[in-house]
């Protein structure tokens, strides 16, 4: 299937081929579609290197917002109480996350993780401002951006650009080009005042998430490329397939 | 021969004596008549008296029967008998029994009437038409045979045409009296109904009252309380009869269901002598004593539209007319409703329903040059929601243009109220929501006396009513 | 023996090429027809299977997504076609009773029965029921008649318990269903029914019925919320979950969104430590100017779609906290709802909210208020429930009516089922319990589309069957989907190959009985 000449489609989709095929369903254009939940945070995680290769084991329990499922369990039930695990349990694959079929993860669930109660043949893929809530602020993300930002500055190299570049390289298999990564410089320039002018808000930024921060990196400058780390996150095109 | 058989061949001469004893039988006439005549003047004092009198008089609408098909029968024999003389002797026959029978009921619808203490003028126009009946019969006894026998036997028929007439007459207002005046055109298709003089409900037809209490009035009270009896002095066939209450006192307590006898007296167990409606006619059903208690509650006012808590189904609005079609501007409206601006959506799948004005989205900016703009829209804005947007007096203006606007929302905008008078053109304005505004009650006198203005929200506003949990008003 | 019409072993030889599928398809699997055979013939028939409902689905999906980006923005016009007429109202706040509230002490006046304490309730009322396993062992049903007088209110003389002073003082506003009933004795399949309109799981609920098919009216706040009121741990706390207020094959942006009490109002809402709002102001913009940029070179729709949605979550993180900010509300609020609701997450401060969205044009608002299920103890629970929900229950809808909201807002309160009037456990004159009930139960509406000072539907003198004008949970659901302007047997969605909708294809009968 995936030799086909149809699979290697391009996803550029036309005018012509959007009034006559609006939703791709003849295939004439390449595949592009929002991916599954658990693939968007295992590519956030992995991003950053943080994403731990263990294969099998128990349960993990990432981070999750408080009294989750308190709110719908039974009072003297064994999973009235949310306990999160810490170090690298944090940074599992997302398919070992425990699931408590009355209270999903809210991060799986905003991008239409299945509540497991009936089969599913195939998952929606919807696009709710649910979702842009969580990828900007959710504590996983967040110590995400910060980890990528950390490995891009380790291994992009001192310039700008090339930072931006590698950055390109690891989430979108490509390098940014030139419009993108003018929007992002300019982007990084405006940060980087900021949180040169707020050190304070830099130290809360990069402080988020158990993961220790590369302490070698100076604040401001790993603030403000978290918040660029955190914008490529963000794009559509780090979303879609 | 036996003493028996004596006195019956005795008591025959004697008859046949008497039969031939004109001057008898002439005495015995006027005698009759005088005592009739005397009768159409005599009053009857509208109180009940002894049982036995009543125990009687009950058997007048039994034998009432008897002189009504006798009187009906004598014009079809009269007639058949022109041809056939063995006809012609029974009329004369039926004739005489039928005044026989005809004053053996006066007789005993008079001890009814007495014994009963019914008034009113039906029991009045039945008794006289009884007398003039007889008086009529006892005339026609008279002439009969030296009529038919002349050249005057078309009178004498003249006169039996109105003996017919006066029994029509005398018999309806019987019936009235046992059955009611609407007995006839209860049922009466409204074709023909129309031609029949409709009763004169109220001053307010629209009222609580006219709408919900008097038909239940007139259903099962105004037989006996009404224009034809007027039973205990009481009639309940119009307000302020009603209100006037009867020999008992008055009946509608305002405010004071308890206290109000007619409600007494109508949840008396039913085997109370006194329980009303009496005499086995229909009893009120809860329905309709919760509502007379209501009405009473509130004040048992005539003109009141609406009785708080009592809801019918006869209450609901009538639906408002359609907008016409706005399908030609369908696109214009799609945009705005996928913009962020100011949105017209739809009531429904049905244009003619119209649109609502909604403004949620960008209420901080919206302002009545934006408004404006929506003119060309307003045949078809049934609904604008201007609540928390920049609108000021100034809106009203516009809005006054919007001739099929139903509802309007001003909450928490900066309306005066100045210009408010301006919306009195709006005919089909039955909401407005004030607020949280700062207008106060002279700017919202103007908008009272709008026929369907029946929600007005003045939450928060210095002309909100004093009662604490009463903002709403409805005018009526 | 019959096959199934896709299988390819049968005598009809339906191939692929036969489907109503598209031609670039059919030519992809003549390519593929060998790799098939190696997937082997023990996967063909669920795979065909699987396939025709992907294809159904896929070409169904579109319609849930109606014109346009997405349904959020842009609301009112949609292919829907609704609302099918003119509605009475706009918006629903449904006040759901988890646990089951008992009607004969609340609600349905049963003066007979205060002679027949501790007698057996004869066995030809309860006829052949099952019942729950909790009872069905007990020797006697003895008969508890309600524990607390009941007195007449308002200008319709409703008779209600002494434990609801609150709710007696608006009696005048209410309908009362007291017919209500329902198939299921437990809670989880009757709170499934009584929301979603099934019994079994994975259907959508009420909320994402009405989000589905009458959208937003304030595209800056989400369409259905559902709030959750803290448990009271004396209480026999049921426990609910997500299922209740999930969008099931609807698509999921329909779902209800918990606005907690505790932490962020809604999830993720607040920005990270160290990101103030013109940061991430300047972080959105580079976003979009970006994806703009994807846009023009791919052409994706779905991408304008993602810019709307993020553009919708910036908007959320100021209207939200706008929203549960009470700080400018007057002190005639604090008078009506009293001092409870100041604090986030008890039922008055749900109610207060539930006003405030009603106001801001929040489509549908559930709250969910657990505890009731009082299977023994009601002499020591139930006035402590009713003191958690009267008041609330009476500013809501006093403080909807003085705004001019209540004309064109439908409040419900209701619970899954009903209570037993024989006691459950042992039954003396100071305490009781009782069982569940699903053959009667009382539950009221306000509001919009609803008749005031009104009682519908009778059941016996022991509160035990309906014995005039039956509502079955079927019929309640469609009656709120009429006065939201709804026909509930016209508002379908195909899936599984069914007309889906909410009142199940049992037949069900809007209550005219009650309707304005």
């Amino acid at each position: 299937m995936v030799m086909s000449a149809t699979y290697r489609q391009s996803s550029k989709a036309g005018p012509q081929q959007l009034a006559k095929d609006p939703r791709n369903q003849w295939l004439s254009h390449g595949p592009r579609f929002r991916m599954d939940a658990e693939m968007v945070r295992d590519i956030a995680l992995q991003s950053g290197g943080l994403l731990v290769q263990e294969i099998g084991g128990p349960s993990a329990k990432p981070y999750q917002p408080p009294s989750i499922w308190e709110q719908v369990s039974y009072p003297t039930s064994d999973t009235v109480r949310y306990v999160q695990d810490h170090g690298s349990s944090l940074h599992r694959r997302s398919m070992y996350t425990y699931v408590k079929r009355m209270a999903l993860l809210p991060n799986m669930d905003a991008f239409d993780a299945p509540a497991r109660d009936v089969v599913c043949t195939r998952r929606q893929r919807t696009d709710t401002p649910l979702q842009a809530l969580v990828t900007m602020n959710d504590v996983q993300w967040v110590e995400a951006a910060r980890a990528l930002a950390e490995r891009v500055i380790r291994e992009g190299g001192p310039g700008h650009e090339q930072r931006i570049d590698r950055m390109g390289l690891i989430l979108l298999s490509r390098v940014p080009p030139p419009p993108m990564a003018a929007v992002l410089e300019k982007s990084l320039g405006e940060m980087q005042k900021h949180y040169a002018a707020n050190p304070k808000d830099a130290r809360a930024l990069v402080s988020i998430g158990e993961k220790r921060r590369d302490s070698s990196i100076p604040e401001p400058e790993l603030a403000a490329w978290t918040m660029i780390a955190s914008e490529m996150l963000n794009l559509d095109e780090t979303l879609n397939k | 021969m036996s003493v028996a058989t004596k006195v019956v061949s005795n008591g025959g001469n004697l008859w046949q004596r008497a039969r031939q004893d004109r001057r008898a039988w002439i005495g015995a006439g006027y005698a009759t008549a005088l005592i009739l005549l005397s009768l159409l003047f005599v009053p009857l004092d509208g109180r009940p008296h002894a049982d036995w009198l009543q125990f009687l008089g009950r058997f007048h609408p039994l034998l009432v029967h008897l002189p009504i098909g006798l009187i009906v029968l004598l014009p079809v024999l009269e007639t058949l008998g022109i041809r056939r003389p063995s006809l012609r002797e029974a009329a004369g026959h039926v004739l005489q029994f039928a005044l026989a029978t005809c004053l053996v009921a006066i007789l005993f619808g008079l001890l009814l009437a007495y014994g009963s203490g019914e008034s009113g003028t039906t029991v009045t126009f039945h008794l006289r038409g009884g007398v003039l009946l007889a008086i009529e019969l006892l005339f026609c006894v008279a002439v009969r045979r030296t009529w038919l026998q002349t050249q005057h036997s078309r009178a004498y028929f003249a006169v039996v045409a109105v003996l017919l007439l006066t029994l029509t007459w005398t018999a309806h207002q019987g019936g009235s009296l046992t059955h009611g005046s609407d007995y006839l055109t209860h049922y009466m298709p409204p074709t023909l109904k129309r031609y029949v003089a409709p009763s004169a409900v109220s001053s307010h037809p629209n009222s609580f009252f006219a709408k919900h209490i008097y038909s239940v009035l007139d259903t099962k009270c105004v037989s006996c309380h009404g224009t034809n009896k007027e039973q205990g002095g009481l009639r309940l066939d119009s307000y302020e009869s009603l209100m006037a209450g009867g020999k008992d006192g008055i009946v509608i307590a305002p405010g004071n269901p308890d206290g109000s006898l007619l409600l007494k007296k109508v949840t008396l167990p039913p085997s109370d002598p006194h329980f009303m409606p009496a005499e086995g006619r229909a009893p009120l059903t809860p329905d309709e004593i919760a509502r007379i208690h209501a009405w009473v509650l509130a004040g048992a006012s005539p003109d009141a539209g609406i009785v708080p808590g009592i809801f019918l189904a006869g209450d609901r609005e009538e639906a408002p007319p359609p907008v016409g079609d706005y399908s030609a501007l369908m696109d214009e409206i799609q945009q705005m409703q996928q913009s962020q601006g100011a949105k017209l959506v739809p009531v429904s799948a049905k244009p003619s329903d119209g649109l609502i004005l909604r403004t949620t989205d960008v209420a901080a900016t919206f302002d009545d040059s934006q408004l404006a703009k929506f003119q060309r829209f307003a045949p078809f804005i049934v609904e604008a929601e201007l609540g928390r947007t920049a609108v000021t007096d100034d809106s009203i203006a516009t809005l006054a243009q919007f001739k099929n606007l139903r509802a309007l929302h001003l909450e928490s905008t900066a309306v005066t109220g100045r210009t408010l008078g301006k919306l009195s053109s709006l005919s089909q304005l039955s909401y407005l929501n004030l607020s949280a505004t700062r207008v106060t009650n002279d700017k919202v006198t103007p908008l009272k006396g709008m026929p369907k203005l029946r929600h007005l929200y003045l939450f928060n506003t210095p002309a909100e009513p004093a009662s604490a949990d009463n903002a709403i008003r409805s005018t009526q | 023996m019959k096959q199934h019409p896709l299988c390819s072993d049968c005598e009809n030889k339906i191939t692929p090429m036969d489907l109503p599928i598209p031609s670039g398809l059919k030519k992809e699997w003549a390519t593929c027809e060998s790799r098939r055979r190696f997937l082997g013939r023990t996967g063909k028939v669920l795979g065909w299977a699987a396939l025709a409902s992907l294809f159904g689905e896929a070409s169904l999906h579109y319609r849930a997504f109606a014109s346009g980006p997405n349904l959020q923005t842009g609301s009112g016009i949609n292919n829907l076609g609704l609302p099918h007429f003119a509605p009475k109202a706009k918006r629903a706040i449904y006040l759901f009773m988890s646990g089951a509230p008992p009607q004969v002490d609340l609600f349905d006046y049963k003066p007979n029965l205060a002679a027949q304490f501790n007698s057996d309730m004869p066995a030809s009322v309860r006829g052949n029921q099952q019942l729950t396993g909790m009872t069905a062992g007990q020797a006697r049903f003895p008969i508890a008649p309600a524990h607390w007088p009941f007195n007449q209110h308002g200008h319709t003389g409703t008779w209600i318990s002494d434990l609801l002073p609150y709710t007696a003082r608006m009696v005048d506003d209410l309908t009362f269903i007291k017919s209500t009933n329902t198939d299921a004795i437990n809670h989880e399949p009757a709170i499934m029914l009584m929301n979603t309109g099934n019994m079994n799981a994975g259907k959508p609920c009420l909320g994402a019925w009405l989000a589905y098919g009458l959208g937003n009216m304030n595209d800056n706040l989400p369409t259905f919320v559902v709030l959750q009121t803290k448990t009271n741990p004396k209480e026999n706390n049921q426990p609910v979950s997500s299922r209740l207020w999930s969008s099931g094959f609807l698509s999921s942006e329909f779902s209800g969104i918990g606005l907690r009490s505790v932490g962020d109002p809604v999830l993720y809402l607040q920005d990270p430590a160290g990101v103030d709002r013109d940061t991430r102001r300047r972080m959105l913009d580079a976003v979009e100017e970006i994806n703009r940029q994807t846009l023009a070179e791919v052409g994706d729709p779905e991408t304008n779609s993602r810019i709307a949605q993020y553009e919708m979550a910036f908007r959320m993180q100021s209207s939200v906290p706008e929203l549960t900010d009470l700080s400018r509300e007057p002190e005639s609020t604090w008078d009506l709802y009293g001092p409870e609701a100041k604090e986030p997450g008890t039922f008055a401060y749900n109610c207060l909210l539930a006003r405030r969205m009603a106001e801001r044009g929040v489509r549908f608002t559930q709250i969910y208020k657990r505890g009731w299920d009082v299977h023994d103890n009601v002499v020591g629970n139930l006035p402590v429930l009713c003191q958690e929900t009267d008041r609330g229950c009476f500013a809501l809808v006093t403080d909807l009516k003085r705004r001019g909201l209540l004309d064109d807002t439908l409040v419900i309160w209701a619970g899954e089922f009903g209570r037993t009037v024989y006691s459950q456990g042992g039954l003396s004159q100071e305490n009781y319990g009782r069982d569940h009930h699903p053959r009667c139960f009382t539950v009221w509406m306000a509001g919009a589309g609803v008749r005031s000072g009104f009682s519908y539907g009778e059941t016996d003198e022991y509160s035990y069957n309906v014995v005039k004008d039956p509502v079955h949970v079927r019929d309640f659901n469609a009656t709120i989907l009429h006065c939201l302007g709804i026909d509930h047997n016209q508002f379908t969605y195909k899936f599984q190959g069914l007309d889906q909708k909410l009142t199940s294809p049992v037949p069900a009968f809007v209550v005219q009985g009650i309707l304005t």
